[in-house]
């Protein structure tokens, strides 16, 4: 993990652009050292799974936002679920809504975690630093 | 034997004493009266039937046989002795009264008259033993045959001609002292008497020869003279008397016993027996035409009878006839005949009962007389099924009105039918009777079903309206329930409009909390990184804002959490589980945990509720709020305390949370639970205003309620009820 030429990089699915520019403020406030690749909507998301069967290294963690342009969230997750290799990825929820729906949906259709993006950038920051310390770095994927 | 003996004697009796006419009994009694003395012929030498002994009195079987026969009759007997040929002439010419041994034969017939034959016997050829030439009867033809003069053997042989040479001897000593002196060459008679006048004579050289005479078969009788029938009565039942007593069977034994068991040959015996069977059999016979005259005088005695019946029989019809008459009478019945060759109808007298007026009978009566029983303008009908039975036969069965009279007028049931002979009708009849009382009766029945067939029809008609009005009440109710479907089909539709407008609803807090939150992280993430990106460049009162923007921004945040909390209670599903408290306000005490230990509260608790059954969710919300109003309000409080107690009452469950905060005036207690309410400054106790609305919310869905005590400076208390579930 200290070779950064090998660090995989973390998938963060985001349409908002304030959102998109605070949680890298975020992961930057804490030194991140994964590079993170964006998709700005479902349909940028699906479009990684081309782009790595294109020769592109595999994200060690995808941070997914619910609400999004063309393809919703939870369709994506649920293709990402469905597929042989993308499956084994850990996917995060990262989302303003608290809606137990919504929570059991995503849970459902196998989300490994659901995280519900705090208003106080103070707590968000923090939020920031666990999801990197943890599956940027303690989580093993399967290989 | 004895038996069969005594039964037909009793039979003779019988009819011997019954078989004369009244003028046999009177000469009877005649005889009985004058006491007579019968004057009895008898041979000299005819044993063992009849003969003299040596005191010249007479003897033999016949002799004792008469006898007795005479002293059961009460007769007195003499006897004159005289050679056969001389006795027989004396009975014929009525110098004596009887004879007491008389072979019957056609020729004596017209002589005498016989009782019936005590004896049979058959007759038999006797040669000197050394004779060998006579095998058969026709061999006699060229023989000297002798005889007794006037023997019924005499007749026998010149009856059949059986020789040319018939000689006759006085007697038949001297036939067979001739015959064993070689005097003649055969000597016919009695086998019986034969061989016993050859042992008397002690002649060894002459036998009978075995040859059967078939028609020398001789019964022997009494006889007394011809016309002499009283005195034949008495003999015949004198012989029944001594037949059935038993003193025919003794003299029997007496005279021809011994003479069977000196010569025990089997010949001979078959003699004896038939000498004892033939005269038995011709008693059997004689006793046959004693039935056989009894039976005619049965006959004629049931021919009388018969005519006897039959006058009963008459008399019987006519007492018949008075009770038919009175059966009519009393039945009101009739009876009519119609002979249609003479045109002439008969009446019984029942007519009159049944009919008032009946025209005078006459000589000439008409079929007219008849149909003018009734009334005219019924006539007709009868007329037509008169001619009609007349014409065809077919019987006839009308109800008619008799004709008018003072007494009125009557129903009449009258019938006919007919009876062929050739073809034709030659009889018609019938009966009538009265059917007044019956015809009424029925009259009335048919009114009485009319009365009731009217009843039945405005019944029928009564319960077709009921069921008419029921029919139209189930239309109704059927339109009822159409209505209902209607109903539940509408309530279905709004059902499904407001889970559509709840789905929009949800939509709608979705995109708030979403929505709304995204542009408050932007403001506090700025106001944070605009604060310490560029710190050198802000004053204090620059610093004042950026912290006030965040505090906003958090109020802000926190009001939209309450408000997405508050409709997702409302929205939410009731789900009822059994919940133990004490567990749900530890979970809260430990989420709160931090402000507890920092405040130093004290936290006392007393349940005592066993598990209730509740919705754990809308519990959850309410008790977390007043813990936590209570834990607000009374944090400033030099020694903060908070009592959660339970009760149970008989229908609910109380919870009460008592903190000794700030307190309230109770004239907020109501306005308290409505959403935005508050009685402080933000500044002194943040909020939103919405927490104990929703408390008051939580436990309306539980169907439980809430209420406060409280007062200012003095704490406040908050009481939950929760309804017993199982009582609800």
């Amino acid at each position: 993990m200290n070779h950064k030429d090998y660090l995989h990089p973390i998938l963060l699915i985001e349409d908002n652009p304030l959102d998109l520019d605070l949680t890298l403020r975020a992961f930057n406030a804490r030194r991140l050292s994964n590079p993170v690749e964006i998709a700005r909507d479902g349909e940028e998301a699906l479009d990684y799974i081309q782009k790595w069967e294109n020769g592109n290294p595999l994200p060690v963690v995808v941070l997914l936002d619910l609400k999004l342009p063309k393809i919703s969230g939870l369709e994506v997750l649920q293709v990402i679920k469905k597929h042989p290799v993308f499956k084994k990825i850990p996917v995060v929820v990262l989302t303003t809504s608290s809606e137990s729906t919504d929570v059991k949906t995503a849970y459902e259709s196998g989300v490994n975690s659901y995280i519900v993006k705090p208003v106080d950038f103070d707590k968000f920051i923090e939020v920031a630093k666990h999801i990197e310390l943890y599956w940027g770095i303690l989580n093993k994927p399967p290989e | 034997m004895n038996a069969i003996m005594r039964i037909c004697t009793l039979w003779i009796l019988l009819f011997g004493s019954l078989s004369p006419a009244t003028s046999q009994t009177v000469a009877f009694d005649s005889l009985q009266r004058n006491h007579i003395h019968l004057t009895v012929g008898s041979e000299p030498d005819y044993p063992p039937f009849c003969f003299v002994d040596e005191e010249g009195l007479p003897r033999g079987f016949s002799i004792d046989l008469f006898n007795a026969v005479t002293a059961a009759v009460d007769l007195d007997v003499r006897y004159q002795i005289g050679a056969w040929d001389k006795i027989k002439q004396d009975l014929a010419q009525g110098h004596i009264d009887a004879l007491p041994l008389v072979g019957r034969t056609p020729e004596r017939e017209a002589l005498f008259d016989f009782t019936f034959p005590y004896l049979s016997l058959h007759g038999a050829v006797f040669v000197r033993d050394n004779t060998r030439d006579i095998d058969a009867l026709s061999d006699l033809k060229d023989k000297t045959l002798v005889v007794m003069r006037g023997d019924n053997a005499e007749e026998f042989v010149r009856r059949k001609q059986l020789s040319e040479h018939i000689y006759t001897t006085n007697t038949y000593s001297e036939a067979f002292r001739k015959l064993a002196s070689g005097e003649f060459d055969a000597v016919i008679t009695q086998r019986i008497l034969g061989i016993t006048l050859l042992k008397e004579l002690r002649i060894k050289n002459v036998v009978p020869l075995t040859l059967p005479l078939d028609e020398f078969r001789q019964d022997f009788c009494m006889a007394v003279q011809k016309g002499d029938s009283s005195l034949l009565a008495r003999l015949n039942e004198g012989l029944s008397v001594v037949i059935a007593n038993g003193s025919y069977e003794t003299l029997h034994q007496k005279w021809f016993g011994p003479v069977y068991r000196e010569k025990v040959s089997l010949r001979y015996l078959l003699k004896i027996v038939l000498l004892v069977l033939i005269p038995v059999l011709i008693l059997g016979a004689f006793i046959w035409v004693f039935v056989l005259r009894s039976e005619v005088r049965r006959k004629t005695k049931g021919l009388q009878n018969e005519i006897e019946e039959h006058k009963k029989t008459v008399q019987i019809l006519h007492s018949r006839q008075l009770m038919l008459s009175e059966m009519e009478q009393v039945s009101r019945i009739g009876g009519w005949e119609y002979d249609p060759t003479r045109e002439k109808v008969n009446f019984t007298k029942g007519v009159y009962t049944v009919f008032d007026h009946v025209p005078q009978k006459n000589a000439s009566q008409s079929s007219n007389d008849l149909f003018g029983l009734f009334y005219p303008d019924d006539r007709e009908e009868l007329v037509r099924a008169f001619h009609n039975t007349l014409k065809t036969g077919e019987s006839f069965n009308l109800e008619l009105r008799s004709t008018e009279t003072e007494q009125g007028q009557k129903w009449i049931r009258i019938s006919g039918r007919s009876e062929y002979r050739d073809g034709k009708v030659y009889r018609m009849y019938g009966n009538f009777l009265d059917s007044t009382d019956s015809v009424e009766a029925r009259i009335k029945l048919t009114e009485m079903k009319n009365n009731l067939q009217k009843e039945v029809n405005i019944r029928t008609r009564e319960l077709s309206e009921k069921v008419e009005k029921l029919n139209r009440s189930q239309k109704a109710m059927l339109y009822m329930v159409e209505d209902l479907n209607q109903m539940t089909t509408d309530l279905k539709k709004e059902r499904q409009k407001l889970e559509a407008a709840n789905k929009e609803l949800e939509t709608f807090t979705y995109s708030v909390s979403h929505d709304l939150k995204a542009p408050l992280r932007g403001i506090d993430g700025y106001s944070k990184l605009l604060g310490e990106l560029y710190a050198d460049q802000l004053n204090g009162e620059a610093r004042q804002f950026i912290a006030t923007i965040r505090n906003s921004t958090q109020h802000m945040n926190q009001l939209i959490d309450d408000l997405l909390q508050y409709s997702r209670l409302e929205r939410s599903q009731l789900r009822f589980e059994t919940v133990n408290l004490e567990k749900i306000i530890g979970s809260i005490l430990t989420l709160n945990g931090d402000t507890i230990k920092q405040y130093r509260f004290s936290i006392k608790m007393e349940m005592n509720l066993p598990e209730i059954m509740t919705d754990p969710n809308g519990l959850m919300i309410a008790l977390r709020n007043l813990i936590e109003n209570a834990l607000k309000f009374s944090k400033a409080s030099p020694a903060p305390e908070i009592e959660i107690k339970g009760m149970e009452n008989e229908e609910t469950y109380i919870v009460s949370v008592t903190d000794n905060g700030v307190g309230f005036d109770m004239k907020y207690s109501q306005r308290i639970f409505e959403i935005f309410q508050r009685l402080h400054l933000p500044e002194e106790y943040p909020g939103t205003g919405i927490g104990l609305a929703m408390v008051a919310k939580a436990m309306q869905r539980l169907g439980g309620r809430v209420w406060t005590e409280s007062s200012p400076g003095n704490g406040a208390s908050f009481f939950l009820e929760i309804p017993k579930l199982n009582k609800i």
